[in-house]
């Protein structure tokens, strides 16, 4: 599969949350490497270490040796345990040296996109599992029966709600035939994006089925489109489609209806719609039926039947009622 | 520092001639005094006008002046609002005696601070002088009566227009008069305008560009106003500084001391003078992964602190007068569960709510004796802003270690000021130790102390083998309640023990001075500055007078006994109420006196005495050179 310039160009749009996790990668590095560093110094002069501890605060206020004797400190690191930061030091600044190659993934043909998108968090994810060995590591914790294989992949299920807050867009190159987008919906947490590049022929709405209240959704034709969606402090899925496919935006912010939230910008002809590799002309034209049914506002109620609306005061006074009702739980355009 | 003063003159302005250069005054120090009615943005103005100077490389003490009330009424004396910013060419250490300039955005605020002694003999004022035709009677009549008042001293007064000059940029000169100010101020003192825009810029940056541009419309105005009708420059020389310098108050020193300490977890319910901690938080913990927790309650508070050490986590609470008096309980629960526990209290007046914007030091005994039964505690006093920052290091270490609760006693005076410091350089080894969780060994108990030290491991929960339950109740070593005798007995024994290994490792205080002379003056917290400075003018006026500033006041620093024996007197300095020795009824058995004096005579056996006042203000270099002369005048010998 070729690369095209549309990835590149996607970069570009969500350079903002790349740089904050590529950022944040960097603090862990640097964080690693001052834990590496004191432990270190640890080994060869713990006098120094207690003294560090206490601060400049307690700097010729108490007297360090004393206080290191007195209070018969912890055991130092043992050899195996800077061991294993040092390995984190590497995996770390290997997922630094990696700039965009990390966000970016190739599917391969044929290759389900689900799994390729939980591998591709799993070995990011091997970033907040290094720092999840650290905090073990620093606190005594860690058994390698249990934690080691953190660092070989973490998958997306074992990510925090932290974590899931800082975690880097994904750019996926899909062929178009293999976009089966329902299975990312477990991914589209805190502010977890991923946008699919499709590549040849794809089903006209393969993200219908993702739009959800809270979750920026996007089909559009280019990267341009994508400004919005990579503001978005919320979780969003965006695919990136050829003229085939249906345009439309879904934006959480724009209003609490799905009417208000949905914008179609291109809808295709049910009956274009053709069978795709193990995907039927019906479920794809369903699909577009769903996003049909969702982009559209319920028809107006109709007005009160004339008998009704002059029912005796005793009708008047109902309607008043209901419609104070109405108003006090914010329902009066119903 | 001696008070420097501007030659006094007329009381209007004199325009320079044309072309003609202002007199430059070349002072090394000077302080300048803003005051308006609340919600003018006097103290907006102190602050940028304070860290313009101390960017510029200047020693700064700023302090707010903080009318007791949120919003007093408006032209009344109780409710001047401001900021006192003192400037040196070396580094400032307190607020100093009187002001030099002032700027009043009306009489009535002048007048508090000329009733309170607040202004040099001949200082220079700039009044808003739109109160003198002002359409009100009573004002104009107010104002004949301010200016008689202020008349029978040396000022010089200089009228400024500036009501109506911040009319011509702005709707409401209400809003506006600060930024004129600033604009004034920095004339006067010769401050970089670039420097001064750059910080209007950051003070305003989650405002409007349009509110930006007009505030710096506004110093421009201050700058033409004061060129076209000033005839004096006032030059204090900043020097230059090889080290990065940082410019903040107390409070933001303890939140980000708390941070670069590794803590993880704050809790707290608003109460001044101490929010502004939370608030600094607020902004910045989430991103170092800490949590900023406010509670229904001061109680709540504290027990969430509590909870959130005894999970592992490294936690503190802050808090003020009146919510310390509510955490007693969960501070007992602390100690007796000896879950490590960060306390800061940022001293106010008192007692109940007494004065919640003034500062006192008036918590000592309160943080020391304030639990019912014996609680044992270690209480820090930082005394300068870069202590607020560096204490939090140590009180975590502290805590942690001695698995005890660590009160760290500020001041609204250090809240509030705003001090440059060296930039700290942040060091991983603060926060790198976590509590070990490896399994607990079969048979280890909760409370396993150790029989000479009183120390013992302490457990988190989930760990292996280290499940057990935590209470407030008298327990044994495994931590089951027990009401023994005995039991009871070896467990206050053991928390008490382990204050005495930590006061093995404290070292004697230093003495600033000569080792012996006539006099020792002894402070703590906030008053360190004005000490030092009150004992450096005693000493060039010829008097043996020494000074030393505690840190640890409980336990207290070894050596004291000893070093009070090389003074023929020994007398504390303190913010807080004890008995003037000759007011009615009070006699030499009855006098109540100073909180470091008292527990200082306890601890030492020696006669000390003391010399306090809680005006509500930061004491004074010169008051405490009244009370310093005084104690000599006694001629009293122990």
């Amino acid at each position: 599969m070729q690369s095209d310039d549309r990835v590149s160009r996607t970069l570009k749009e969500l350079a903002g949350p790349i740089s904050s996790f590529r950022s944040a990668l960097a603090s862990a590095v640097e964080d690693v490497r001052g834990i590496l560093s004191t432990w270190r110094s640890a080994q060869s002069d713990s006098g120094e270490q207690r003294r560090a501890e206490l601060g400049c605060f307690a700097a010729g206020r108490i007297d360090v040796e004393r206080f290191a004797t007195l209070l018969a400190v912890e055991e130092a690191v043992d050899a195996a345990t800077v061991a294993r930061l040092e390995g984190i030091f590497d995996l770390l600044s290997d997922l630094a040296d990696q700039k965009d190659g990390v966000v970016r993934v190739k599917v391969e043909p044929g290759a389900v996109l689900r799994d390729a998108v939980a591998a591709a968090l799993g070995r990011i994810g091997r970033a907040f599992g290094a720092a999840r060995v650290v905090g073990l590591s620093r606190s005594h914790r860690y058994e390698d029966s249990l934690h080691q294989r953190f660092l070989r992949e973490y998958p997306y299920a074992l990510w925090s709600s932290s974590e899931r807050q800082i975690a880097p867009p994904l750019v996926v190159e899909v062929a178009g035939q293999d976009l089966r987008a329902e299975g990312l919906a477990e991914f589209l947490d805190g502010r977890q994006k991923i946008v699919l590049v499709a590549q040849g022929k794809c089903p006209p709405a393969p993200l219908a089925r993702l739009v959800s209240p809270g979750v920026f959704v996007v089909q559009a034709a280019e990267p341009v489109a994508l400004a919005a969606f990579a503001a978005y402090q919320g979780p969003g899925i965006a695919a990136l489609v050829p003229e085939s496919a249906a345009l439309f935006t879904h934006d959480p912010q724009a209003g609490a209806r799905s009417w208000d939230r949905l914008k179609v910008a291109r809808l295709p002809q049910e009956d274009a719609v053709i069978r795709l590799e193990g995907l039927s002309a019906s479920w794809q034209r369903e699909c577009l039926r769903q996003l049909q049914e969702i982009a559209t506002a319920p028809p107006a109620p109709a007005p009160a039947a004339a008998g009704a609306a002059s029912n005796g005061p005793a009708g008047a006074q109902v309607e008043r009622l209901a419609a104070w009702l109405l108003k006090r739980a914010d329902l009066q355009g119903l | 520092m001696s008070t420097p003063s501007v030659t006094p003159s007329e009381s209007q302005s004199a325009p320079p001639a044309s072309g003609a250069k202002p007199e430059i005054l070349r002072r090394s120090e000077h302080t300048v005094e803003i005051v308006s009615d609340s919600g003018e943005g006097a103290q907006k103005c102190g602050q940028i006008f304070g860290a313009v100077s101390a960017k510029m490389g200047n020693g700064v003490w700023t302090v707010e002046i903080i009318p007791a009330e949120i919003q007093p009424p408006a032209r009344s004396p109780a409710g001047a609002s401001g900021n006192r910013i003192r400037i040196g060419t070396h580094t400032v250490t307190n607020w100093g005696d009187r002001a030099n300039v002032v700027v009043a955005f009306n009489e009535q605020v002048l007048l508090a601070r000329h009733r309170l002694e607040a202004l040099a003999e001949d200082a220079i004022i700039f009044l808003e002088d739109m109160w003198e035709k002002h359409e009100d009677e009573q004002v104009r009549a107010e104002w004949q009566a301010a200016l008689q008042e202020l008349s029978r001293a040396r000022y010089r007064i200089i009228r400024v227009p500036m009501e109506e000059i911040c009319l011509t940029v702005v709707d409401e000169a209400r809003k506006g008069k600060n930024m004129f100010v600033l604009g004034l101020l920095c004339t006067v003192f010769q401050r970089d305008m670039a420097r001064v825009k750059a910080q209007i810029e950051h003070q305003f940056r989650t405002k409007s560009n349009e509110v930006r541009e007009r505030n710096i419309a506004l110093v421009e105005l201050g700058v033409r106003w004061a060129e076209e009708h000033l005839p004096f420059r006032i030059e204090v020389p900043p020097t230059e500084s090889d080290r990065p310098m940082v410019v903040m108050n107390g409070n933001e020193a303890v939140g980000m001391g708390a941070m670069a300490a590794g803590m993880d977890f704050m809790a707290m319910y608003p109460i001044t003078p101490a929010t502004s901690v939370s608030h600094y938080l607020a902004e910045a913990f989430h991103k170092m992964g800490g949590v900023v927790h406010q509670a229904e309650d001061e109680i709540a508070a504290a027990g969430c602190a509590i909870g959130a050490s005894f999970a592992g986590k490294v936690a503190f609470t802050v808090t003020s007068g009146p919510g310390l008096a509510l955490k007693t309980e969960f501070i007992g629960l602390a100690t007796m569960t000896e879950t490590p526990l960060v306390v800061v209290d940022v001293q106010r007046g008192g007692p109940s709510t007494g004065l919640p914007t003034k500062v006192e030091q008036a918590d000592l005994l309160a943080a020391l004796f304030g639990q019912p039964g014996d609680a044992p505690k270690v209480i820090i006093a930082p005394a300068t802003i870069e202590e607020c920052f560096h204490s939090m290091i140590t009180a975590r270490r502290i805590a942690e270690a001695f698995r005890c609760v660590v009160m760290v006693l500020t001041d609204a005076n250090l809240a509030t000021g705003v001090q440059p410091f060296p930039r700290p350089k942040l060091d991983p080894r603060w926060q790198v130790r976590q509590p070990d969780q490896r399994p607990v060994p079969k048979d280890t108990r909760p409370y396993e102390w150790d029989a000479r030290s009183g120390l013992s491991r302490r457990f988190i929960p989930g760990q292996p083998e280290g499940m057990f339950v935590a209470t407030g109740l008298s327990h044994d070593e495994a931590s089951r309640v027990s009401y023994v005798a005995a039991t009871n007995a070896l467990g206050l024994k053991m928390r008490s023990r382990k204050m005495a290994v930590l006061s093995e490792t404290l070292r004697p205080p230093e003495v600033r001075g000569d080792a012996t002379g006539d006099l020792l003056v002894v402070g703590w917290g906030s008053t360190k500055g004005a000490i030092e400075e009150a004992v450096d003018r005693a000493r060039a006026k010829g008097l043996k007078v020494s000074s030393t500033h505690l840190t640890f006041l409980a336990p207290m620093q070894p050596g004291l006994k000893e070093i009070f024996g090389r003074f023929r007197k020994v007398m504390t300095v303190e913010i807080n109420h004890s008995d003037e020795p000759n007011d009615p009824f009070i006699t030499k058995e009855n006098r109540r006196l100073g909180q470091l004096c008292w527990l200082l005579r306890a601890h030492t056996l020696v006669d000390v005495d003391c010399w306090s006042r809680c005006y509500g203000e930061p004491l004074r270099p010169d008051h405490i050179l009244g009370g310093i002369e005084r104690m000599f005048t006694k001629g009293e010998k122990r």
